[in-house]
């Protein structure tokens, strides 16, 4: 099966060391539909089966997707799925279909089709970091090339036509990942999240259903797809991106000042339950590595790379553990598997020891929260002895 | 000003919803724009909200239930899916769907990307309706050079 070359590795979107920080990856999707047919969710099976193999046809060879990998969905198995879903190469309603619907992707995963969907098509392009202005070239261009060879279903008037009228018009929905830990704990997410829909922009949680966001991982995307051009939606977008990664480096330069120790604490407690576990379920592991990649990324936690955290939280989802293992894995194996695969991959860690040591000693000292008795040991004396 | 869903407190945020083909705004507090945005992730759909779930308005829908030439879907299997059934459909219903255009995106009107097949058809119909508009203005000189654009592209349009 196919899949077992994708599991050797994440995505390229997730691999590059540039996925640093606040930014995780940048997407960008276009609602596409072909006139003449029932939408797939109208459409009879026989209906969606001849159309999936006509549109599967039209990407063979087409400028923009180098060497393209199709899935059937009416093939797949429930593992393969699970694993696709995980890579976001495919969504929970494509997941849910089977015969006439199916999956394009590029070799790479910076490009991926799904066919019959909500709708026809679904083009999606993806890349690392802040590159939401790229990611819509890549699109743009796909598009225009896949134009030539369908016929859209379009209308002067409304745009882009659309199963749901909620995408009618560009079609378009482009959103960024982000990596909010420094706002989650100041407790300032909620109100953020507010703000954005107050001005049009939805978030949502990348894990977990609805707004319960956990890993803190979420995804900010534009909400109208109407009265605007597609340059002026990104744009947009990523001014509001923008601004929202400097309140990120805001808070955190906040946690530094005013809350280091509860900063460290967590951080601490996180490297030592990754590193020690024999078990761990999904949201544990993902909740820790969120708070593990914060150190990371503060440069308190040495001897692991963000790009390593992206790889072991994909790896760690339920499909690809158990790809790795080669066999269905009941709850309890997969918190096994899951365990192992994090000591393995985290071997190299290490907690700051100058941070853990001396700085907090002195701050704890210099705020006099802490009082040290004469002849005291430990490294919080010899720091107040200075 | 007061939420007009609870009556209570503080109103902060404006929510549209359609009542009866009109789209209205009201202004709410957080928690019960909170109350509502939970209830649009509950098996009532997004259209019911929007058109207004009680059952006066959904029998109205029923006495004037059309359904789509091409795929045969009614306004009452919209109403209960959320989707349409193909492009045709936007057509057919373009009266019911325009109030619901308006209360998601608070445009109607799509100005982005045109199909480069497509560009002259949308580009005459924008030439027409500045056209109309200066026939109704008397700017006659306007509407004469109007005219004249429009029947070189559709000259062109129909040499391809």
């Amino acid at each position: 099966m196919i899949t077992d070359d994708l599991i050797k590795g994440p995505g390229s979107w997730l691999s590059k060391e540039h996925a640093a920080g606040i930014i995780v990856s940048s997407r960008a999707r276009l609602a596409r539909n072909v006139t003449g047919t029932a939408f797939p969710g109208w459409a009879k099976e026989e209906v969606r089966v001849k159309l999936c193999g006509e549109l599967r046809d039209v990407f063979k060879g087409i400028p923009g997707i180098e060497n393209p990998i199709f899935f059937d969905m009416g093939n797949l198995d429930v593992v393969d799925k699970e694993v696709l879903r995980e890579r976001h190469l495919i969504s929970n309603e494509l997941y849910a279909r089977g015969r006439g619907s199916g999956l394009i992707a590029a070799q790479d995963e910076a490009i991926a089709v799904m066919i019959n969907e909500e709708d026809h098509l679904r083009l999606q392009a993806i890349s690392p970091g802040m590159s939401l202005h790229e990611v819509w070239g890549r699109l743009n261009e796909l598009d225009s090339e896949v134009e030539k060879r369908l016929d859209y279903a379009f209308s002067p008037r409304l745009g882009y036509l659309a199963a749901c009228p909620s995408n009618t018009g560009t079609g378009l929905r482009a959103s960024v990942m982000m990596h909010l830990s420094g706002l989650r704990l100041l407790n300032e997410v909620d109100a953020v999240v507010r703000g954005l829909n107050r001005i049009g922009f939805a978030v949502r949680g990348l894990f977990g259903e609805g707004t319960e966001a956990y890993g803190n991982m979420f995804q900010v995307s534009n909400q109208t797809t109407m009265g605007d051009t597609e340059e002026n939606i990104i744009k947009r977008l990523v001014e509001i991106i923008e601004e929202l990664a400097q309140h990120e480096r805001n808070a955190r330069d906040r946690l530094l000042e005013k809350k280091e120790i509860t900063l460290l604490d967590q951080i601490g407690r996180a490297f030592g339950v990754l590193m020690q576990a024999m078990m761990l379920s999904s949201r544990e592991s993902v909740d820790l590595l969120s708070i593990l990649r914060l150190g990371v990324e503060m440069g308190i936690v040495t001897g692991v790379s963000v790009a390593r955290i992206n790889e072991i939280m994909l790896l760690t989802q339920p499909g690809h553990l158990q790809k790795i293992m080669g066999k269905i894995l009941g709850p309890q194996e997969r918190d096994e598997a899951r365990a192992m695969i994090v000591r393995q991959k985290l071997a190299d860690m290490r907690l700051d020891s100058k941070k853990d040591n001396a700085e907090v000693g002195s701050r704890l000292c210099g705020s006099r929260l802490f009082v040290v008795e004469e002849g005291a040991k430990g490294s919080a004396s010899s720091v107040a002895q200075k | 000003m007061k939420c007009e869903i609870c009556g209570k407190k503080e109103a902060g945020l404006a929510l549209k919803r359609v009542e009866d083909g009109v789209v209205k705004e009201i202004s709410v507090c957080a928690e019960c724009a909170a109350r509502i945005e939970m209830d649009m992730q509950s098996p009532m759909s997004i259209t019911d909200f929007l058109f207004g779930a009680d059952a006066e308005g959904a029998s109205d829908y029923a006495n004037d239930d059309k359904s789509c030439p091409v795929c045969s879907m009614k306004m009452s299997d919209f109403r209960r899916t959320s989707q349409l059934g193909c492009s045709t459909c936007y057509e057919v219903f373009e009266t019911e769907l325009a109030s619901l255009l308006v209360a998601i995106n608070s445009e109607s009107r799509h100005v982005g990307k045109v199909p480069e097949s497509k560009r002259i058809t949308a580009e005459v119909m924008t030439l027409r309706k500045a056209l109309n508009r200066a026939v109704a203005g008397q700017c006659y000189e306007e509407a004469a050079q109007l005219r004249d654009k429009i029947k070189e592209l559709t000259d062109k349009q129909d040499m391809d």
